[in-house]
């Protein structure tokens, strides 16, 4: 006696569909982006980076961590206008 | 891509404020090196504050804002290094009274730090031109 397979839900297909792409790593997400070739070319040789990921993720890292830094030194600017120099 | 770090005498010109501190942080902002902060300056710098508020200020602003990878402290190797380092100064005929001063051993910690990390010092210490000569660590002035 033939067999009929049940009909799957769109939601199955659907989870079935999305299992199949390609993992991403955590906490990353496609994200679909117009880049300009040659500024990505140039940001791989200045990072030493090999992937078009790699280096979205590195420059944008830095740009941050950078934009920290200088934050908490003009907060600091002036801020303890008699700090001692010691003899060092 | 370039990394850098400011030697003490650079953040106490930032803490003091003035035209210094403007072109020491203007020069940062557009030189496009990343900076890094070497735990041993922030040690010395500490040194320096006399209030609670002032060591925590120090912390808040230059430490704290600053991911793990960029926050630079000496490995074991990198400890041992120092000591054979002013070990091969003395031999070499290098002041033992100076190289006694606990801020100049320091200084040849950031210096040895610095060589390993490949890490341009902005300093102006003249402590570091005589240390350069044996650790052969990069320096700069900071800017003026």
């Amino acid at each position: 006696m033939a067999t009929r397979k049940p009909a799957r839900s769109s939601t199955a297909r659907a989870a079935t569909k999305a299992s199949a792409k390609p993992a991403t790593r955590a906490g990353r997400e496609r994200q679909n982006l117009l880049v300009n070739p040659e500024s990505l070319r140039r940001a791989m040789a200045a990072l030493g980076t090999t992937n078009m990921s790699e280096t979205v993720n590195v420059a944008l890292d830095r740009l941050a961590e950078d934009a920290a830094i200088l934050r908490g030194l003009d907060a600091a600017a002036g801020s303890i206008p008699d700090f001692p120099y010691l003899d060092t | 891509m370039a990394l850098s770090a400011l030697d003490t005498n650079g953040y106490v010109e930032i803490l003091r404020g003035g035209a210094r501190d403007v072109a020491i942080r203007g020069a940062l902002a557009a030189s496009g090196t990343r900076l890094v902060v070497l735990m041993p300056v922030i040690a010395e710098l500490l040194q320096g504050a006399r209030r609670g508020v002032e060591e925590r200020r120090i912390v808040q602003r230059f430490v704290e804002p600053l991911p793990a990878n960029r926050r630079i402290a000496a490995t074991p190797a990198e400890w041992a290094a120092t000591g054979a380092q002013v070990a091969a100064m003395l031999r070499a005929g290098h002041d033992p009274q100076e190289l006694a001063r606990r801020s100049f051993w320091l200084d040849v910690h950031v210096g040895q730090l610095c060589r390993a990390r490949g890490i341009t010092l902005l300093t102006d210490d003249a402590d570091h031109a005589r240390i350069a000569r044996h650790v052969r660590h990069r320096t700069a002035p900071l800017p003026t």
